[in-house]
């Protein structure tokens, strides 16, 4: 059962002082019927003879629990069920025939208790359950009874409801409800869906409900009232470990029970809790009356451990999922009776159906091949598929149900409560379907311990899913092979291909839409979302369908609990809930299979291969040239164009005159010759007319920058197939505030006509030249009754440096505040103060009692003191924090701190005297640690994505920055900085950078890919990257000292020796150039050789960029 | 006046807690007091402190000759065990709890059959409201 908690639970869920109590009940039955065995069992019938029988026999009821052993009450033959309720005066008793229970002695002591547990029925030759002919089970079914919550913990004098409504019977409707309160005083609606019942003695009760369908067919179901008190307490000498659920299989808890020598299998077992709430008693849940409950199962017998000499046993209690993973079973077939190709008309009674559908074939096996029906709430979606045959042979009772409820796509998993749910999972419901599904609850950083733990999908699970199946004509007795493919039909070289095969299916638009929904799921954006949740939290489970949202960076995401543990830490009562959860996916668009029929055979693969076509004669068309051999190479001082670059001495003009006088880096559109982008350390200059008569004009100064003060322009670009889209890369102060600098990113779309400013915020938001971490604590000291010093701590308070997770940000704490306040009623002798120490084994600062530096004067003495360090910049943050004028400083502490503290730590010490006796102190501590802004990393590489311009990528010394909206937004891209990026020409999230602490590395979707592309990890400056749009290859300036070109994914030097290298630029056809300080270098053949066009440039200067110009005309 | 610090065994009820200077071998002079709002504490994602756990309280008893403390320790049979107490809230205010008394896993040393600095710790502090 699940709901959505509301806001007062909500309240309750993010309170402080949550704890629980958690008790277990392990069932003890009582004992309906004795008797001893008069012989070994009678296979032919599988019964036991006996005499010697104690109780009334007619209260033994079919599929009771029956225990077998050579002692009373014992067990060591075996523990099965009774097959056919005796009638009053048998002495024989028919149990399961299963096969494993054969070893039944002469004077065994037979127990037969008041209990029901999950059994297999083994089928025998034409029958089910061994004997049990066919008669018209498959006409008219039988209804199956749901009870709500087949089990309660309450307190005696208590009422508790169930709500049979969800009952439900195939091919008909429920008539008729008759409860029955063993041991109740008094209930209401016993012949409604819902019932109460008023329990006042404390006890253990049995629930009978009977439904009867309109059919005429009725069956009956059990359930369990505990009522608590005198006469029913939970166990001692029990510890409960962690509670798991998984999807699939529900849920499972491992125990330990001290003194325990009757531990049984099959035992019922029912975990509950006493839970608070702000040190209020009082559980909160989704479902009324069980809001208590944490887990119901039995104990799995092979689980059970007694060490030898040990006073202790240790066993797993299982939900019916994983109690059920061990229950042996036979394999189950169905077949549609008018499905002609297995010959229906042969098959016994039992293994075919009329209008066989998914769902009758899985009430066949929760009412026929088990007992589950009669020990389990089992909901089963409306999926009334159509199938034409259902077989499973998985040895386990779970398996044949996940295997028939496969089938239908769906699966079979199971709640903390036990309840049995066989549905589609929410990820494979159609999307606009899910907004019926509750969000038990949205999480906030407010909600979960630490951080959560993400898994980001950097590419999807699978290129393409499928979906197969069949769809049944059950008139025609035919199959119609259906299928379809999301996104659509995709080779296998684009990655895993996943296909779900043997579906029944209504209609091929059915299977379209499962593709799309499985594709959907297989590539959602988060793989796995998991933390702790630090809550008495009994809302979320692993199922029925629901939703836990998480607010990650503003965005609200749709998740889907998959993995789930119930903590409880016996010592402080603490409980937490681990979660792990996946992430929502959508609907990909999807295609149909065509498979083939007798229109379209299909194709017949030939014995050998077919001859390969012969090679082509003619060479592949080779790019178009750079005719002339036209390149422009802009340097620190002069910027030249020269139009025979193929010379071995070309001619070089300058262009500069009336341009920029001190150009830093420079870009060409691929559109035209004759524009040019300079830009300097204040302005961004455009050069028309290149390769005519050069025109330049300013058109942006640092003047105009809006947000701040310029510092410096860094890199140009222009878009890819732009002419007109530039954008250019420069940092300066942001909000004018000393020190405070920031990248920001100019845009233009018309050529430079207009600009629009975007400033990259790094993670200290407010325009402060300083941040700040703040604790708090308070501690209530008690009591003092003596006149006396007293001496009383508060626990330390660490401070973590800020930032040293981000390479060239450095903080350092440059002042530090604390506000103690004790609360008491004599102000005059009370006392606290701070001292500052450091660790002379770590290094760390610590702060602790500064002995007498304190003086208290008001009427709850307060402590107000405000500690300079080391110098006028911490004197500055604190003023222009607390305001000026409210700060009193203590000086002298400078050397207590180095600047390169890796923490501060806080321990406080207040001490009183006090005259009065029995006088209360409360004291609470605040204290604060101001450390510097550090200057913001300076940016060094700008790209544009080819395929979409709107993708601009921005690399500084410590981080990437994404914007995919043309830079009017930021995020990052990767904590790690760039030297230079270079964005995949066909991928827009995909890009290669040179990291700035070593290494190329491939980045897909913000998430480095794989190891490094090139083995260097030294820090590589000013390196620049190329790329050949035909071939593929990937130039890189490393070091400024050599050319390396990445060619089948393997890295050959081309070029070494260089020095101070920059410009790299590539044509097509394998034209490439570059410079270093005094060459300019130039190769048509991809870089193995090259030629020094420098010709007789003189006074050469910085190299900057080179741009080798696209064919003129 | 009798003390406000007082005890009384589970099975008698809330009904019988007796000052501690009452007892049959009294424990005088009032125990300093430590009072825990929360069993400890976990940090959030957003950078708070979230308190989890029952309250605690310790009562230190500077000097606590033998017969004192084996007048306390008959609360506590089994090393711990469910005890009624009256002692200060977080506020000071003396209140009626159910809790979990524990005696001090190492004993501190005795000298001159005093023990000193004695802390007998309650974990699991639940109110109780008189009816």
């Amino acid at each position: 059962m699940t709901r959505a908690a509301n806001a007062g639970e909500l309240t309750k869920l993010r309170s402080h002082g949550q704890w629980a109590r958690w008790h277990v009940i392990i069932d003890k039955p009582d004992v309906v019927y004795t008797c001893r065995s008069t012989g070994t069992l009678v296979l032919s019938s599988y019964y036991i003879p006996f005499d010697g029988a104690s109780g009334t026999q007619t209260n033994v009821l079919k599929d009771m629990t029956v225990l077998v052993g050579s002692t009373s009450g014992g067990s060591e033959r075996g523990i099965t069920r009774v097959r056919i309720a005796p009638d009053g005066d048998d002495s024989d008793l028919h149990i399961g025939a299963d096969p494993s229970f054969g070893n039944v002695q002469n004077d065994d002591y037979i127990t037969v208790l008041n209990d029901f547990t999950p059994f297999a029925k083994p089928t025998s030759d034409v029958n089910v359950d061994f004997d049990t002919e066919y008669l018209d089970e498959f006409e008219d079914f039988v209804p199956v009874p749901v009870f709500g919550e087949r089990v309660a913990v309450i307190n005696a004098g208590e009422w508790v409801d169930f709500d049979a409504s969800a009952s439900w019977v195939p091919g008909s409707t429920i008539s008729g409800y008759a409860w029955t309160f063993t041991g109740s005083l008094e209930s209401t609606g016993d012949d409604t869906a819902t019932p109460s019942a008023h329990y006042a003695v404390a006890g253990r009760y049995r629930v009978d409900l009977t439904v009867t369908a309109a059919n005429g067919k009725s069956s009956v179901g059990y359930g369990w009232v505990y009522v608590l008190g005198d006469g029913l307490s939970p166990e001692t000498g029990v510890i409960i470990e962690d509670l798991e659920g998984e999807y699939q299989v529900g849920w499972a808890c491992k125990m330990i029970a001290y003194d325990r020598p009757t531990i049984k299998d099959r035992a019922r077992v029912v975990l509950y809790s006493e839970d608070y709430f702000n040190n209020t008693a009082g559980s909160i849940g989704p479902v009324t009356d069980r809001e208590n409950l944490l887990m119901v199962g039995w104990i799995i017998g092979e689980t059970i451990i007694r060490e030898p000499g040990q006073d202790y046993v240790e066993f797993t209690v299982g939900g019916p999922g994983i109690f059920c993973e061990s229950v042996a079973t036979m394999p189950a077939g169905l077949v549609d009776a008018n499905y002609p190709e297995d010959d229906a008309a042969n098959l016994p009674e039992w293994a075919k159906m009329s209008a066989l559908t998914i769902t009758k074939g899985l009430h066949y096996l929760i009412n026929y091949r088990s007992t589950l029906a009669k020990v389990c709430d089992i909901y089963i979606e409306g999926f009334n598929v159509p199938a034409h045959k259902m077989v499973s042979d998985s040895e386990s009772l779970w398996g044949q149900l996940t295997e028939y409820a496969g089938q239908g796509l769906m699966d079979v998993t199971s709640d903390r409560y036990g309840h049995i749910y066989i549905q589609r999972d929410i990820a494979l419901m159609p999307v606009a379907d899910r907004s019926a599904y509750p969000t038990v609850m949205t999480m906030t950083d407010a909600d979960w311990t630490d951080e959560l733990a993400i898994i980001r999908r950097q590419r999807g699970e699978a290129a393409m899913a499928e979906i197969e199946g069949l769809i049944y004509d059950a008139a025609a007795g035919v199959i119609i092979p259906v299928g379809g493919r999301a996104p659509g039909e995709m080779p296998s070289a684009h990655g895993d291909i996943v296909n779900i095969s043997s579906i029944s299916l209504i209609s091929s638009a059915g299977v379209l839409q499962a593709a799309g929904l499985l594709m959907g799921k297989l590539n959602a954006e988060y793989e796995s979302i998991s933390g702790v949740h630090p809550a008495n939290n009994h809302f979320i489970d692993v199922c029925p369908r629901q939703y836990v949202k998480f607010v990650i960076d503003g965005a609200t995401v749709g998740a889907f609990p998959r993995r789930l543990t119930l903590r409880h830490d016996a010592e402080s009562g603490a409980v937490a809930l681990e979660f792990d959860c996946e992430g929502e996916g959508v609907q990909y668009s999807a295609v149909q299979i065509d498979y083939p029929d007798e229109e379209n055979p299909p194709i017949e693969i030939p014995d050998t291969p077919p001859t390969p076509p012969p090679p082509p004669t003619d060479p592949p068309e080779e790019p178009p040239e750079a005719s002339g051999a036209d390149a422009v190479v802009v340097t620190g001082s002069d910027i030249r164009i020269t139009a025979n670059l193929n010379e071995s001495s070309p001619t070089w003009t300058s262009i500069i005159s009336g341009g920029p006088s001190a150009p830093l880096d420079s870009d060409m559109p691929e559109t035209t010759n004759d524009i040019l982008y300079v830009i300097e350390a204040e302005s961004v200059w455009k050069c028309t007319g290149v390769t005519g008569t050069p025109s330049w004009s300013e058109v942006w100064d640092g003047a105009s920058l809006g947000g701040g003060t310029i510092k410096e322009l860094t890199r140009a670009r222009v878009a890819p197939g732009s002419a007109d889209l530039v954008y250019v890369l420069g940092y300066g102060e942001y909000g004018f505030v000393a020190g405070n600098n920031k990248p920001f990113v100019l845009r233009s779309s018309n050529g430079g006509l207009t600009w629009q400013e975007s400033w990259i915020q790094d993670a200290l938001p407010e325009s402060k030249s300083y941040t700040v971490t703040h604790k708090t604590i308070s501690k209530s000291m008690g009591v003092k009754s003596w006149p006396y010093w007293h001496y009383y701590g508060v626990e330390a308070m660490e401070f973590e440096r800020i930032g040293d997770d981000e390479p060239g940000q450095v903080y350092n704490p440059i002042a530090v505040a604390y506000w103690a306040e004790e609360k008491i009623v004599d102000p005059s002798y009370d006392r606290a103060s701070i001292r500052v120490e450091m660790d002379e084994d770590t290094g760390d600062c610590i702060i602790q009692d500064h002995s007498h530096t304190s003086v208290h004067n008001t009427t709850y003495g307060a402590g107000n003191y405000l500690i300079d360090w080391p110098g006028q910049t911490g004197r500055d943050a604190l003023e222009d924090y607390f305001g000026a004028g409210s700060v009193s400083f203590w000086a002298g502490l400078n050397y207590y701190m180095p600047l390169d503290a890796g923490r501060v730590k806080f321990k406080y010490q207040g001490m009183s005297q006090i005259n009065t006796p029995g006088l209360n102190i409360t004291c609470t501590l605040d204290c604060w640690v101001f450390w510097n802004k550090p200057e913001i990393a300076k940016p060094t590489a700008l790209d544009v994505a080819r395929t979409n311009s709107n993708y601009v990528y921005v690399g500084t010394e410590n981080k990437v920055w994404k914007s995919t909206d043309g830079g009017f937004t930021w995020a990052q891209s990767l904590a790690h900085g760039s030297n230079d990026i270079h964005v995949d020409p066909q991928l827009a999230g995909v890009y290669y950078h040179w990291a700035a602490d070593g290494g190329l590395e491939l980045v897909v979707n913000d998430a480095v890919s794989g190891a490094d592309l090139d083995s260097e990890t030294a820090a590589v400056v000013g390196l620049r990257l190329a790329r050949d749009l035909n071939s593929g290859r990937l130039w890189a300036l490393k070091g400024q000292t050599s050319l390396r070109v990445r060619n089948n994914a393997a890295w050959t030097d081309q070029d070494t020796g260089l020095s101070g290298a920059r410009g790299l630029h590539c044509y097509l056809g394998g034209k490439l150039i570059y410079l270093d300080d005094s060459t300019i270098l130039y190769s048509t053949d991809y870089g193995a050789t090259q030629a020094d066009k420098k010709g007789g440039w003189t006074g050469y200067g910085s190299p900057i960029n080179a741009h080798l110009l696209r064919e003129t005309a | 006046m009798s003390s406000s610090f007082k005890i009384a065994e589970y099975e008698d009820g809330v009904a019988a807690l007796t000052a501690l200077d009452e007892l049959t071998t009294a424990v005088t002079p009032d125990p300093q007091f430590f009072f825990y709002t929360y069993a400890s504490y976990v940090k959030l994602g957003n950078g708070t402190i979230r308190g989890v756990g029952p309250s605690a309280t310790e009562w230190l008893f500077a000097l606590l000759t033998l017969d004192q403390r084996n007048q306390l320790a008959e609360y506590c049979t089994a090393g711990s065990a469910q005890v009624y107490i009256a002692t200060p809230d977080a506020e000071g205010t003396f209140t009626n709890y159910l809790a979990t008394m524990s005696l001090p896993e190492e004993e501190p040393p005795i000298k001159g059959g005093l023990l000193r600095n004695y802390v007998i710790r309650f974990d699991f502090l639940e109110e109780q409201i008189e009816e």
